[in-house]
Formats: C-alpha cells, structure tokens, sequence
C-alpha cells in the first residue's frame, strides 16, 4: 500500500503538461478557500475510487469466466472535467464545468483525507478495539462491505491563498466504516472517511436520478 | 444457535482471510477471535429456551412498506430451518437481469446479523473465478490462501491440498459430505478440525453451487456464499446453512441435551423501533455496496469462546442498487392483496 506523499514540488511540476492552469480564486476573494491546481486534460486522473470486496452482486457468466464488476475503478474524475461511474457494467459519464470540477475539489479537500496517517488510523482503532475486548469482552464488526481505494492527485495545492503550492498524490485504503463509525466518535479520521462515504452515496444516487438527454 | 464467528473488522487494510463459516475476525487485526469462537443470540447466557431475535425496518428508512413481504419471507425461512436442495433459481423468470433478488440478499444479512452465521467459501477478494469457491479458512501460518483444486480438478472438495490453511467449515465428521443433515448436530457429529476428517479426505467439503451441481444437485446454492447472482433466486436454506444454525443452539457444551440447548425464533416487528435487535434500512451508499451487516458480539462469561450477539445489528441495504422486491398482489395473501398491481383485469 502506498500513503499519501508529497513529491518535490519542482521535480514533479517539471513533469506536468504545461496545460495546466491555476484554479486558485483571487486572493480577495479566498479567505481560507484552498489553492488548487491541475492540468486541465483528459488523461490527468484528479480523483479515482476504486471499492472492491464485499458481498458481490453479479451474473453467473461474468463469475465462471472471473469477471467482478469491481475490476475497474468504480468513480474517476479527469482534469477536463469528465466523471465516470461505473455500475453493473453500465458506464455512466458526467460533464462537469470548470466551475463544478473546482467545487468538487474544494469538498474533496474539506474531508482531508489526502492528509490521513492510514497507519496511525488503523493502529488506532485496533487499539480502540483492543480495549473495548479488554474492558467489555466485545467485539464488533461491519461484514459484506467494501474496501475503498482512492487516489487524489493535484500538481499543486495549498490549504489557503499565500502559502506554497505543494503536488499532492495520496492514496488511501480503507474497510467501509459508514457502519462502524459511531464506535469510535472521538477518532477523527474515521469520522471523515465515514464523511466521504456518506457523500459519495449521495454523489452516486443523484448521478442515476439526473435528468437523462433525449435520445 | 452457534455460529462460529469470524469476524472482518479490519479497517485501512485490504480484506483478507475474512469471515468464515462463521463470522470471525481478522486474526491479524484482531487476534482475540479466531476460528475456536462460537456465537449465540442475543441474550443467551447458557441458559435452555427460547430466544427471540426482534427485527424492524427503521421507519425513516425508504422501501419500508414495499421490502416488508419479503423481508418476513425471509425471516420464516429462518424459523421454518428446513433444509432443500432445490433452492437455487438461477434464471428467475421473475427477477430481471440486472437485479438483485432482495428475498434472497436479506436471508443471507439476516442469518450474519441474527445468527453469526458467516460465508461458505473463501469469496473473490482471496481468489477469482471458482478458485473463491474454496471452502472457507484463514491463510495459515504461511499466510497465504493455498486454494489448489486436488486430483479432480475441482476446488472446494475433498482433495483440495491447502497445505496450512486454517478450516472454518463445519464437516460432518461420519462423510464430509455438505448436502445431508445429520439427525443429531452438535461436536460429536460435525467438527472443524481437519484430523477428525474421514481417511483419505485433505480438506472440508463445502455444498457451492458448482460442487451442489457435480454431485447431482444442480438447483442448490447455499445462501452463505459469498457472490450472490443477479437474475437469480436463493430464498431457502441448503443443508449446511441449516447446520451452521443448528450447531449453535446444541449451546456452550456444543452436545445436544437439555441442559443449554436453546431455540431461535426471529420475530419481524415491522416498521418500528420497539426492542428491535436488528434494523433493517436502504441508505445511500457508494456504488461497490450491494448490503452488510453491523453487529457487536459479547463474550459470555465463564467461556473464552462462546459470544453473544450484543446490541442493535445493522442491516443495510444500497437503495443505489437494483432490487426486485417480488412484492405481488397475492403477497399477503389472496383477499387481502393490492389488486392495482394487476396488468389488466377483462372485462
């Protein structure tokens, strides 16, 4: 598994295309909106969610073969604005203007999860665990759900107007805790993954229930 | 009712080794469970009799009216404990293609969040294809699946060398064979220690769907599996979904006799919040969710072994996904149908 890092901000801005274009707002306007930056082309991918494992749901022919719906990424977001989502081998595609990409980044960014220590959070919660077996003989545990794999990519990003733009290029993976989350209220960073799945159901379910164009 | 628990809660990890026969933990997240636990309803402390395991539908829930037929459906198949061998459906003429057949996807949550009760087989996450059909285990010492299909050809059977892996399935110790009962079910009659294998045999029989059709059961898929079938129907217990239930209620001695042998009976609330052991709602989810279960499972004491199951269980279902209800106007019966369900009525 690779954690989120942080590349040399000069070595990796030398390998972008020269495409890419600041969407930082004007600094009058910022207060504490963050910095954004990325190359604005179809094969630059600025977010990818990629959940696979649980119980699968799918048709006989495709397991024989060892076809699973979850051999792709189930969400991408590209640097032209393009969003794919695929669902039971239908692929669904969204256009997003300059102005909704950017919005999309901004929350993106509000959950921090391109910040998460995933090793201090796992060994935090099986410490939580731990002591919950110790103390009341418990044990708890959220079955048939997914595993999530996301990748955030930005050539450049600054948390508010000012500070150096930094490239940032996380990946984060993590068992589904939109279940599990309320054991552990204090735990931070559960609460925002737990967060990022609430929004992207929602970000699913309004995806299949936008107005589709007359064919 | 026991159900061997093994237990997936391993978070920022990669699912690996998970859930059993029965529900157990991932031992390298959490090695105070393993493939020895057991677990029981709620409520059962050692004591013989009844328990009851409450199920609502959350009233905030979507589909609450309309999951109700068979969700209930569902639930007396559970009390009923009636094994077939002709439970699997695998061209509905109801169900469409592309949906899930929800009867069938919530007797395989209920049997997690009421009973334990875990998956038959290893699943897709530790190997593709009809490799997951290997009977379910931990990877063992060595820490790695060896799902090899043994002199004939086919996984999950009796010659399967899995070299370390750690068995979950319960085997009948008189013929490792998945698709018969036997008359008594406790430790003297079914095991999971891979010794107490008939001669000859390397490893537990699991009763899949592909193993059901090559000895002769071409209609039966246990519920447990881990892939479910979209367009297909799985609405009975097989027979060793049937043990997995049965081997519990022989209680903390594992013997069946009087002395802590308890019933299991699941009684559907309906839509409400009244003592409710497991709520059962759609929510919104990401795209790779089809439906899970939450629950909490408590040491009963004096054992090391033996959990019951605690708290309110989580039963969720992605309204994202396509589901066929199977609601028809004979649902609850032929008077008291919903005639406005029929295509045409003449004259």
């Amino acid at each position: 598994m690779r954690y989120m890092r942080y590349i040399a901000f000069l070595a990796a801005f030398a390998l972008l295309p020269l495409a890419a274009v600041s969407l930082g707002v004007p600094a009058d306007q910022a207060n504490a909106k963050p910095q954004i930056e990325y190359p604005q082309t179809a094969d630059f991918v600025v977010l990818e969610v990629h959940g696979k494992g649980g119980r699968r749901a799918v048709r006989m022919e495709d397991f024989l073969a060892g076809r699973l719906d979850d051999d792709q990424p189930t969400y991408q977001i590209f640097g032209d604005g393009r969003m794919l989502m695929r669902n039971d081998g239908k692929l669904h595609t969204i256009t997003l203007s300059d102005g909704e990409l950017r919005g999309m980044i901004e929350k993106l960014v509000s959950f921090g999860l391109h910040e998460l220590d995933t090793q201090r959070v796992s060994a935090s919660k099986s410490a939580d665990d731990k002591a919950r077996f110790q103390a009341e003989g418990r044990v708890s545990m959220s079955i048939d759900v997914p595993t999530y794999t996301l990748r955030f990519k930005l050539s450049g990003f600054a948390p508010e107007p000012g500070r150096v733009l930094q490239p940032v290029d996380a990946e984060v993976t993590w068992h589904s805790v939109t279940m599990a989350a309320h054991r552990y209220p204090d735990n931070a960073e559960i609460q925002r993954l737990a967060r990022f799945e609430r929004w992207l159901g929602k970000l699913t379910s309004k995806i299949l229930s936008r107005p589709r164009a007359a064919k | 009712m026991r159900t061997v628990l093994f237990f997936l809660i391993a978070l920022l990890v990669p699912a690996s080794g998970h859930a059993g026969t029965w529900l157990v933990d991932n031992p390298a997240v959490s090695p105070f469970v393993d493939e020895t636990s057991t677990p029981h309803p709620v409520l059962y402390l050692g004591a013989p009799g009844e328990r009851v395991v409450r199920v609502c539908i959350d009233p905030s829930s979507p589909f609450g009216d309309t999951m109700t037929p068979a969700l209930g459906r569902a639930i007396e198949t559970i009390n009923a404990l009636q094994p077939s061998t002709e439970n699997f459906v695998e061209t509905s003429p109801t169900v469409p293609i592309d949906a899930r057949d929800f009867e069938s996807f919530a007797l395989h949550e209920l049997l997690h969040c009421v009973a334990g009760v875990g998956h038959v087989n290893v699943g897709p996450d530790i190997a593709p294809g009809i490799a997951s059909l290997s009977t379910n285990s931990f990877s063992g010492d060595n820490g790695t699946f060896d799902l090899a299909p043994g002199a004939d050809a086919t996984f999950r059977t009796l010659d399967d060398p899995r070299a370390d892996d750690v068995n979950f399935f319960w085997f009948q110790r008189a013929n490792n064979i998945p698709f018969t009962v036997a008359a008594v079910v406790d430790s003297t009659t079914y095991s999971r220690d891979l010794s107490d294998l008939p001669g000859g045999h390397l490893f537990a029989s699991n009763g899949n769907f592909l193993a059901a059709d090559a000895a002769g059961f071409p209609d039966l898929m246990p519920v447990m599996e881990v892939v479910g079938f979209q367009g297909s129907e799985a609405r009975q217990l097989t027979p060793d979904d049937t043990v997995n239930l049965r081997f519990g209620l022989s209680g903390l001695n594992e013997v069946a006799d009087a002395t802590d042998d308890y019933s299991i009976r699941v009684e559907f609330v309906g839509i409400s919040t009244d003592g409710c052991n497991v709520e059962v709602r759609f929510t919104n989810e990401p795209q790779s969710f089809n439906a899970g279960c939450d629950i909490n499972a408590i040491l009963i004491g004096g054992s090391s072994t033996h959990f019951r199951l605690a708290g309110i269980g989580d039963l969720r279902f992605n309204i994202n996904k396509e589901w066929f209800f199977g609601t028809s106007v004979f649902a609850d019966g032929f008077e008291s149908g919903d005639f406005s369900n029929w295509s045409a009525v003449v004259p």
